[in-house]
């Protein structure tokens, strides 16, 4: 189990705040934000590469630095680009099984289980292309037979049979027990398996249930001649406003929490004029849009 | 995917890596890359040419074993800071510390492992410049009396001279954490240091206290005094110790670099 309790660590403005989630064993947990929300500091700051300003990181209840072979217990895999390019493929997980102490037959396995052939395993990582890199550094975070995998968009630039492989590696990681946390930012590379999201953006969870919680979170979609007075106007009746899909309050559609008809009456009591009125929130990708860009307007 | 769960062990009876673990790996990372086992390669011939130049150009008074020590020693020490820098630097200048670190988060272990590897490499060079010496004196047959004179003393000095030449080098690789500005400073900064202290009388005494060119080639070149011991110790402690703390503080401290 990952809990993540109020976790903040500020780069100047950027950075993260407040975050906290919990990722429960059994199920794998989508961490979805655009680039630069503060997936990867979460990541960085759970493994123990990064401190936090405050709040606690914890994976079966202790820090990572605190785990006794954390190697054996999560499986990381937050850059593929950190290999040695002049190791072999081989060599870096043989490095890696002699450092958690696991034989050297598990390295074999990985390389059948990762897909890297014979040929691929004596080649030096310099020369292999992304996917193969990204599969190497699955292979690295499996190789101790851990219980809890930690990804960083473990997706990217894998070709689309190996997304695939992916989502089913993880799904039955998941399935016997594992606990799964991957990032991503692309909503429908983790929709597919995750059956937890966690949505960050500008370094604060805006979202965090199952698909189905999120799907059924309600809101209404308004556009009105004058865009600016109907938000003043629901804002004074008490409702939550945002800006709709990377539009402002002044062109664009907003968003409310209100229900279509209590937007109807406020509108009518107001005098404004609505040109386009309907519920949402079926639309994962949409709601995944207007969670991941109102913030970025209102901090603008 | 059963292979995924061959071997689950219960997580927390596990123990941290063993020192001695960690010590073989960084002295696998030594060898298992090209560049890596070239520059053992090349310190290998360094101390094969220093034996051969030895014996063939140097007067035949030097041809007795502590000379010969000496020489291949003070040649071969010109690039064991290299192999020093490399064992730290690489994990940067390759972007594994990530790797490395998550596999084993106290970082201070994964140091002392570094400086440890690199005092074994030292121990190695030592005893190939001592074979190579061994091997030179014994094929050129018949020399002067008392050739092997001193022979143990030189060894045990020889191996502190290459250990402190290494443990330089991890510490420049410490503090600069980038192989090329570690490398082009361990072959400026020192030299530098002896050219300013050579040309400025006032700075003579002072040099020969913090300057290793002067202080640690008594270790090869004979003639030690409890001076001149101090003064190697002095010059450790400004040029190995120093970076070394700063530098480790910095990445015990700091969070890891992608």
């Amino acid at each position: 189990m990952i809990e993540i309790s109020e976790l903040t660590r500020r780069f100047g403005a950027a950075g993260i705040r407040d975050v906290s989630f919990i990722c429960r064993p059994g199920s794998v947990t989508g961490f979805l934000g655009p680039n630069g929300a503060g997936k990867s500091t979460t990541m960085r700051v759970l493994c123990g590469l990064d401190r936090p300003d405050s709040g606690t990181a914890t994976i079966d209840g202790r820090p990572y630095m605190r785990l006794p072979q954390p190697g054996r217990r999560v499986g990381v895999m937050l850059d593929p680009g950190a290999m040695h390019r002049g190791r072999t493929g081989r060599e870096t997980l043989m490095l890696a099984a002699t450092m958690l102490g696991v034989d050297r037959a598990r390295v074999a396995e990985m390389l059948t289980i990762t897909g890297l052939d014979a040929s691929a395993a004596a080649k030096r990582v310099g020369q292999y292309s992304l996917g193969m890199r990204q599969r190497l550094a699955l292979g690295l975070a499996l190789l101790g037979d851990p219980g809890v995998l930690v990804l960083d968009e473990p997706a990217n630039g894998l070709d689309p049979q190996g997304v695939r492989w992916i989502r089913t590696l993880l799904r039955e990681f998941a399935d016997r027990g594992g606990t799964v946390l991957l990032s991503s930012h692309l909503l429908h590379e983790v929709e597919v398996i995750a059956d937890h999201l966690v949505i960050i953006n500008n370094g604060r969870i805006v979202a965090d249930g199952s698909p189905q919680d999120l799907r059924s979170s309600r809101s209404t979609l308004v556009r009105a001649v004058d865009i600016a007075a109907l938000a003043a106007a629901l804002r004074a009746a008490g409702q939550q406003v945002r800006a709709a899909d990377g539009g402002d309050l002044v062109t664009g559609a907003l968003v409310t929490d209100a229900e279509s008809e209590q937007v109807g009456r406020i509108a009518a009591r107001a005098g404004a004029v609505l040109t386009e009125l309907r519920p949402q929130g079926d639309d994962l990708e949409e709601l995944f849009f207007t969670l991941t860009t109102t913030e970025v307007q209102e901090a603008a | 995917m059963s292979t995924l769960y061959a071997t689950r062990p219960a997580p927390m009876a596990l123990t941290p890596p063993p020192l001695a673990r960690l010590i073989r790996v960084e002295l696998r990372k030594s060898v298992d890359t090209r560049a890596g086992r070239w520059l053992l390669v090349l310190i290998g011939l360094v101390a094969v040419g220093a034996a051969v130049v030895t014996m063939v150009a140097a007067h035949a008074n030097e041809h007795n074993f502590r000379d010969l020590l000496g020489n291949t020693g003070e040649m071969t020490a010109i690039l064991l800071p290299v192999l020093g820098v490399l064992l730290v630097s690489s994990e940067w200048s390759q972007h594994t510390a990530l790797t490395t670190f998550t596999l084993s988060p106290r970082r201070g272990r994964v140091i002392a492992a570094k400086a440890m590897a690199g005092a074994l490499l030292a121990v190695a060079a030592t005893v190939v410049c001592t074979a190579v010496s061994a091997a030179a004196l014994a094929a050129a047959g018949h020399g002067p009396a008392g050739r092997w004179h001193g022979a143990a003393a030189a060894i045990g000095l020889a191996l502190v001279f290459q250990i402190l030449n290494l443990l330089l080098g991890v510490g420049f690789g410490l503090l600069f954490r980038s192989t090329p500005v570690a490398v082009v400073v361990y072959f400026a900064v020192p030299t530098a240091f002896s050219l300013l202290t050579g040309l400025i009388t006032a700075l003579a005494g002072t040099g020969r206290w913090l300057d290793p060119s002067t202080a640690w080639d008594h270790l090869a070149s004979g003639g030690m005094t409890a001076t001149i011991w101090a003064q190697v110790a002095t010059a450790a402690a400004v040029w190995i110790l120093l970076p070394m703390l700063i530098g480790s503080w910095q990445v015990l401290r700091r969070p890891v670099d992608a």
